[in-house]
């Protein structure tokens, strides 16, 4: 499902990646740790297609992400839900409305996710704020939009940078538990995480960044 | 009991104002003004031509070399007579004494000598149909009154009808040139909008958003807005024209024509906006996915 193959990518004349090697079948879930400028979220922005790697390659869903079209890049990003580390969250949008955006974007009628939506925001604890603007939440708010955006459109893999960043111990351990509960339902999860005693306590697989190196390249994420 | 029903707001996915969108509207409504003065302007002198163009078709001037003498209206008489007999002419008079004084009172002054003064007879032939063949008029005119002459007035129908056509090529002109200005700016605008909302843009490509579905997003504002700006722009014109309408309708104008827009006119007039919305329209359209594909 996820397989990057020698996947290099430079930003200038800076290496921040370097010859990264991995693969994750349907339903595995890893964490991807490492000190910061290890290259965590570069490696995440090559797997949502932010970035085209400059050498090597990735491919997701078997496909090779530098070949296709932005149509075909368009719908293969429906497929995955991400949460960025600065949550991207539109600020003139209600909570609602974040969460549903992905929804919007692939045609669903309103009607038809309006309780789906509002359920999941009252399930990580922003039931009342529905309509509260981004800008009037606190880090930890906003990080809870980005994730129940993240995955409110039920996609295959799950990428999330730093998702617990800003919250508070019992609302992390209820994300993760969520992350850990879609896992379980077979989407693949990727999560980038400086939390080394939330890994420790999970115990899923961990991938380690070092300099842009992954420790034990070519592992394969349970 | 059932769920009480949870209603999903849709709100634009960019903020509503900013400059970009202001600048649109007062374009719109400043270029359909313009339009729409241009296009009213070229209806009238349409209309003014065809009247003109008309009346001068169906009536022609015969300028007739009769000598004075106890022989004149005889001759003028049995010319009249010749002529009225010739396909074509519906019927044909001299003109007045006092009548010739009126036409040449702006040169010689309204007490002017006429009996002292060489005035050839003047002639109006009314036509019918389509006209009288010139060659049988001038053959009738050289054998009762040679030297006469025969103006059947086409020289000032083609003037006429090439400065209608003028006017009409410059009201033309005048929209190709509001709609090209009206789409520069929208294109200015739509980069603008495009740069101050770079975050949102990147944020729903990221989450899986067509170039088409960002399209739409701008394309409804834009097209919203110079709509709006067109509409006040046909107002503004509209009012004008009425006022316009209402100084120089009735006998005011050359032969009684009432130049304020018709019926027809306005339904012309008010597919301007709709002209100008869809300019902005594609224009916003165009623009949205060029940007987006100079990017990934």
């Amino acid at each position: 499902m996820i397989e990057l193959e020698g996947a290099t990518f430079r930003y200038g004349g800076v290496e921040a990646l370097t010859n990264v090697t991995l693969s994750m079948e349907q339903g595995a879930m890893a964490f991807l740790t490492g000190p910061s400028g290890a290259g965590k979220s570069t490696l995440m922005k090559l797997l949502y297609l932010s970035l085209t790697p400059t050498s090597g390659s990735v491919r997701l869903f078997g496909r090779d992400a530098a070949k296709l079209t932005r149509r075909e890049r368009a719908h293969m990003r429906r497929r995955i839900g991400v949460v960025f580390q600065d949550f991207r969250l539109l600020d003139h949008l209600s909570v609602l409305e974040n969460i549903a955006l992905p929804l919007r974007i692939a045609g669903a009628r309103p009607a038809d996710y309006a309780s789906d939506v509002t359920e999941l925001a009252e399930w990580v604890g922003l039931g009342g704020r529905l309509n509260a603007r981004p800008p009037e939440l606190s880090g930890g708010e906003q990080q809870r939009i980005a994730i129940a955006r993240a995955v409110i459109a039920s996609p295959e893999i799950i990428l999330a940078d730093e998702p617990t960043g800003n919250v508070d111990p019992e609302i992390a351990a209820r994300l993760m538990g969520l992350l850990l509960e879609l896992n379980r339902l077979g989407k693949t999860v990727l999560v980038a995480t400086h939390d080394l005693a939330l890994v420790a306590r999970l115990g899923a697989p961990t991938l380690r960044l070092e300099g842009g190196r992954l420790s034990q390249a070519g592992e394969r994420a349970a | 009991m059932t769920a009480p029903q949870i209603v999903l707001k849709q709100s634009p996915l960019i903020p509503r104002g900013g400059a970009p969108a202001r600048l649109v509207f007062a374009t719109s409504a400043a270029m359909t003004f313009l339009a729409v003065c241009a296009l009213a302007a070229a209806l009238t002198a349409e209309k003014l031509a065809a009247l003109w163009t008309d009346q001068l078709a169906r009536v022609a001037t015969v300028t007739a070399e009769i000598a004075d003498g106890p022989d004149a209206r005889a001759q003028t008489t049995r010319l009249l007579a010749a002529l009225e007999e010739i396909p074509g002419i519906a019927g044909a008079r001299a003109l007045s004494e006092s009548e010739m004084q009126a036409l040449l009172a702006p040169w010689l002054g309204p007490e002017a000598p006429l009996d002292d003064l060489p005035t050839p007879v003047m002639i109006e032939v009314e036509t019918g149909g389509a006209g009288p063949d010139r060659a049988a008029v001038e053959a009738a005119l050289a054998r009762i009154a040679p030297g006469s002459t025969y103006d059947d007035h086409g020289r000032w129908r083609d003037s006429l009808a090439d400065a209608a056509g003028t006017l009409r090529a410059l009201a033309y002109g005048a929209l190709l040139i509001a709609a090209g200005a009206a789409a520069a700016t929208v294109a200015l605008a739509t980069n603008a909008g495009l740069a101050a909302n770079t975050a949102i843009i990147d944020a729903l490509l990221l989450m899986g958003a067509e170039d088409g579905f960002i399209a739409r997003v701008f394309e409804r504002r834009f097209a919203r807005r110079a709509l709006t700006g067109a509409l006040l722009g046909l107002a503004l014109a509209a009012i004008g024209l009425w006022s316009l309408g209402d100084a120089v309708s009735g006998t005011a104008t050359p032969g009684g024509l009432d130049l304020s827009p018709t019926t027809r006119d306005w339904v012309v007039l008010s597919l301007t906006p709709a002209l100008l919305t869809a300019v902005a329209w594609a224009t916003t359209r165009l623009s949205v996915i060029a940007a987006l594909r100079r990017r990934r």
